[in-house]
């Protein structure tokens, strides 16, 4: 009974409080726009190609490599979500060269990237200037990007050839 | 075997259920100023993906600025700001996210000269994959993406005022677009109102940290003649007390033809 009592005394006074205090203060702190990454993949791979093959592209508007490859090639891509409309900025260091581990054998690699405005349509378009560029998050608040690009293999060593490649997205 | 179903449905959806894993990596905040009042702070990184992540986090000397034709992350160079990178200590600088995992990264400035200095923080995702021998038939090459989520981080010692000119670049029909220079080591943080005829046609917000192109939206073009720019201090996100030490330069004039 005494702890009704209590439990009904606190809830009067903090109603009493709240009465008699006319004035409440409220705080409300609005934060920049922040993006979240969500990474499909991470590897940009032309899979197994012949040694003279030429200029290699893979297509990041398309999803499609220019040659018939041995295994399964693979581009990179992300997913950018925000509030609807945000900006954002992606940078691609290019050109980057790929080296066979071992030698000093290399293989010359040109970026190339393709958004699609929201992430309910399948359409990826080239973005024309290919290291940097701004972009701007569809309706659904959402963008994705795929990455991809062009080697040339001309009397190139047999080998694996590997390198790293660096893209930085900001809000803006 | 209708028993069997599920667990077949499960045994053959596994496969497409790996491949949709993957990281999320979100930053917070996505910007930071501080000042010499309070010199520390913190970055939170999250991951709300389904897959676990390796961050390393680095600081560089850079800059986010303009062209007249395009905005871009500048390494190295950051006109008349100083580089933070050089007074700045952070904790940690590496770490495994799991899916759902959540990371403060806390930071320190040291001492430095009065101005405003910079680093762009460098939030790097790297998949921590195996290595594969496989047979070589030919050439083989492949790269891996190391994707980093760039935030600024900027320190004021002191106050000072910005020093900006306004050129005009182009207009659509329902925007402006601008190109601002800073001419001193004060960033400009805040809005630009463009007025005509004490008219105010539009306003939107940006940082101008060396020279940037804006976009300011506007409800009708101007009449042939003089702009005003006028600048204020309200930049979202950004705290009173910071707002304290950036002084909000006085109105320039921009031709409108």
């Amino acid at each position: 009974m005494k702890r009704y009592l209590l439990l009904g005394l606190t809830v009067f006074s903090g109603a009493a409080q709240a009465q008699t205090s006319g004035t409440m203060q409220v705080q409300l702190e609005v934060l920049p726009r922040v993006l979240t990454v969500s990474v499909s993949s991470s590897h940009l791979d032309f899979a197994q190609q012949r040694a003279d093959a030429g200029a290699v592209t893979l297509d990041p508007a398309t999803g499609l490599a220019s040659h018939k490859a041995g295994g399964p090639h693979a581009m990179g891509e992300v997913i950018v979500q925000g509030p609807a409309g945000a900006g954002f900025l992606v940078s691609i260091d290019s050109p980057v060269t790929l080296q066979q581990t071992g030698t000093r054998n290399e293989v010359r690699f040109t970026s190339s990237w393709a958004q699609s405005r929201g992430c309910n349509q399948g359409a990826f378009m080239l973005i024309p200037t290919r290291q940097t560029a701004t972009g701007v998050l569809g309706k659904d608040g959402c963008a994705a990007l795929r990455f991809g690009g062009t080697v040339h293999l001309l009397g190139t060593a047999q080998g694996r050839y590997a390198g790293h490649l660096a893209v930085r997205i900001t809000p803006l | 075997m209708m028993r069997l179903l599920p667990s077949l449905l499960i045994v053959c959806t596994w496969p497409l259920c790996q491949v949709h894993a993957q990281a999320a990596l979100s930053v917070t905040p996505a910007y930071a100023v501080v000042t010499n009042e309070q010199p520390y702070g913190a970055f939170v990184l999250y991951n709300q993906g389904t897959e676990g992540v390796e961050i390393t986090i680095s600081a560089h000397y850079g800059v986010i600025a303009s062209t007249d034709s395009t905005t871009a992350v500048m390494l190295e160079e950051a006109g008349e700001l100083g580089d933070l990178s050089r007074h700045l200590t952070f904790f940690p600088d590496r770490c495994i996210l799991p899916a759902g995992g959540e990371q403060t990264v806390r930071y320190r400035i040291q001492e430095a000269p009065e101005g405003a200095h910079i680093a762009l923080m460098h939030f790097a995702m790297q998949e921590r994959g195996a290595i594969v021998d496989g047979q070589i038939p030919s050439v083989a090459s492949g790269l891996s993406i190391v994707y980093n989520l760039v935030a600024p981080l900027i320190y004021l010692q002191g106050r000072g005022v910005p020093v900006l000119s306004a050129r005009f670049l182009k207009s659509t029909s329902d925007e402006l677009y601008l190109y601002l220079e800073n001419h001193s080591r004060w960033p400009f943080m805040g809005g630009v109102r463009v007025i005509q005829k004490g008219r105010q046609l539009g306003r939107a917000e940006s940082a101008v940290y060396t020279a940037r192109l804006i976009r300011i939206p506007v409800a009708e073009l101007p009449e042939q003649g003089p702009l005003h720019l006028q600048f204020d201090g309200d930049y979202t996100g950004l705290s009173r007390a910071t707002k304290r030490h950036l002084i909000i330069p006085g109105p320039i004039n921009v031709n409108w033809y």
